[in-house]
């Protein structure tokens, strides 16, 4: 009888692999798949971003549940090895392409930013260069302060404090692009999965406590300072290509480790400028909707207990949070200081911003804006800072990769 | 203490850069309005 018992639980472990695990894992990886379900459910009711929420938790799902037992180096997971390097294999794991060739170099980093790049209008950061590129390089404070808070208090090495105090600059792309190359993977995937994880949930929730978070910080008799549009030069299509051609040279020659995504960047700047507009549909409706839903769902299919449920993860979470609300009080302190200097003529919720999650951090300080003075119209001045501010986090990418990579 | 110090270079030079930048927009801007092509 015993015999019988004994067959018929291999039968049933061997179809259903999740149950041949350690009860412990099968909780930890039931209570990830819900998880999953939960960010699915967020997603769909728009509380968090759907076009990366949907595809990353029903990811998880999937992979918490689907275990194969003797596939790759313990993962089990059919759909990514994370510690692939069996050629002869590629055939077993579907998403394998995508996390081999477009994760771990960072070129899926670059496809998104193509498509940000062709969506993003560079008037207002040339109508006010100084204003807009000072405040957002005030609003990297997190990333600055970050780092060595990472390294000192949290036991991180400069290399993977570097990767984590990038969540302070709220582009998730650069978070990605700089984690692939500072971080040892796949040595350190977990880790790797976890800045990334924790940073796109952390931009999704953004706007959540950034609104808050600016009525706290800058007195509430600034935030209904008046700005006039009427003030604004014009640009034109001929002055944004030049800039663009002669900023992305100049960036590539200084900071060679960022140079992907800044041509990334740019080129779908001047594709846009330049009208053509074919490469405008290709990079707005096709690369970026692709290359997102992408990584969200090779993302998802990431987080198992073996890549995130460890103490790491913990660490990030309280980092990721630190990283981005120094950032965010450095770019209130530098609205409030450029109020100052103009003698009340910017709005210092041009400070926080510079924080670069384009376009929500613009359009955070304008919702506040008008919520202390309903005839301002904040968004298009905001939108200087926030560009900026994708370059400057561009930037101390190149800065902490040429440190620390 | 060297990561403190990396950290506190990397800001200025941050801060350098973005000065750098913004000097760039601004003589860019004059040299298209002078050879013409501007607004």
């Amino acid at each position: 009888m015993s015999e019988v018992v004994s067959e018929l639980v291999r039968f049933i472990t061997t179809i259903i692999g999740i149950l041949g695990l350690p009860p412990a894992e099968i909780a930890v990886r039931v209570f990830l798949a819900i998880a999953g379900a939960v960010i699915v459910y967020l997603g769909y009711k728009k509380y968090l971003e759907p076009l990366i929420m949907i595809p990353m938790g029903l990811g998880m799902i999937i992979a918490n549940l689907a275990f194969i037992p003797g596939t790759g180096p313990g993962s089990g997971n059919p759909h990514v090895d994370y510690n692939f390097t069996d050629w002869s294999a590629i055939w077993y794991y579907w998403l394998q392409p995508f996390y081999t060739l477009m994760f771990s170099n960072g070129l899926i980093a670059c496809l998104v930013f193509f498509g940000i790049g062709s969506l993003t209008d560079i008037t207002f950061l040339m109508a006010r260069p100084y204003v807009s590129f000072i405040l957002a390089a005030f609003a990297e404070l997190g990333t600055i302060l970050t780092l060595p808070i990472a390294a000192a208090f949290f036991g991180f090495t400069p290399k993977q404090a570097a990767s984590i105090a990038l969540i302070g600059g709220a582009d998730g792309p650069i978070v990605l692009f700089a984690s692939a190359k500072l971080l040892d993977l796949p040595r350190e995937l977990n880790l790797f999965v976890a800045i990334n994880v924790v940073g796109y949930l952390y931009l999704s929730i953004l706007y959540m406590f950034q609104e808050k978070l600016d009525e706290l910080t800058i007195p509430k008799k600034l935030l209904a300072t008046p700005m006039d549009i009427r003030g604004l030069p014009k640009i034109s299509p001929k002055e944004k290509i030049v800039f663009s051609v002669v900023i992305a040279a100049v960036l590539s020659a200084l900071f060679p480790t960022a140079s992907p995504l800044i041509l990334s960047f740019f080129l779908g700047v001047i594709v846009r400028e330049a009208r053509v507009n074919r490469y405008v549909r290709l990079l707005d409706e096709v690369v970026l909707d692709f290359s997102t839903f992408i990584l969200a769902l090779v993302l998802g299919t990431l987080i198992t207990p073996q890549t995130l449920f460890n103490v790491l993860v913990l660490k990030v979470l309280a980092l990721g949070i630190i990283a981005l609300t120094l950032s965010s009080i450095g770019g209130s302190i530098g609205g409030i200081i450029a109020y100052y200097i103009s003698r009340g003529r910017l709005n210092p919720l041009l400070g926080p911003a510079g924080v670069s999650c384009v376009p929500t951090t613009a359009k955070i300080s304008h919702k506040v804006a008008t919520k202390y003075n309903p005839r301002n119209y904040l968004i298009t001045f905001a939108m200087g800072p926030n560009v900026a501010g994708v370059i400057t986090t561009a930037i101390l990418a190149s800065i902490y990769m040429a440190l620390f990579a | 203490m060297g990561v403190l110090v990396d950290a506190l270079l990397s800001y200025i030079t941050l801060f350098a850069v973005a000065v750098i930048i913004a000097l760039l927009v601004s003589v860019i801007r004059k040299v298209i309005r002078y050879v013409g092509g501007g607004e």
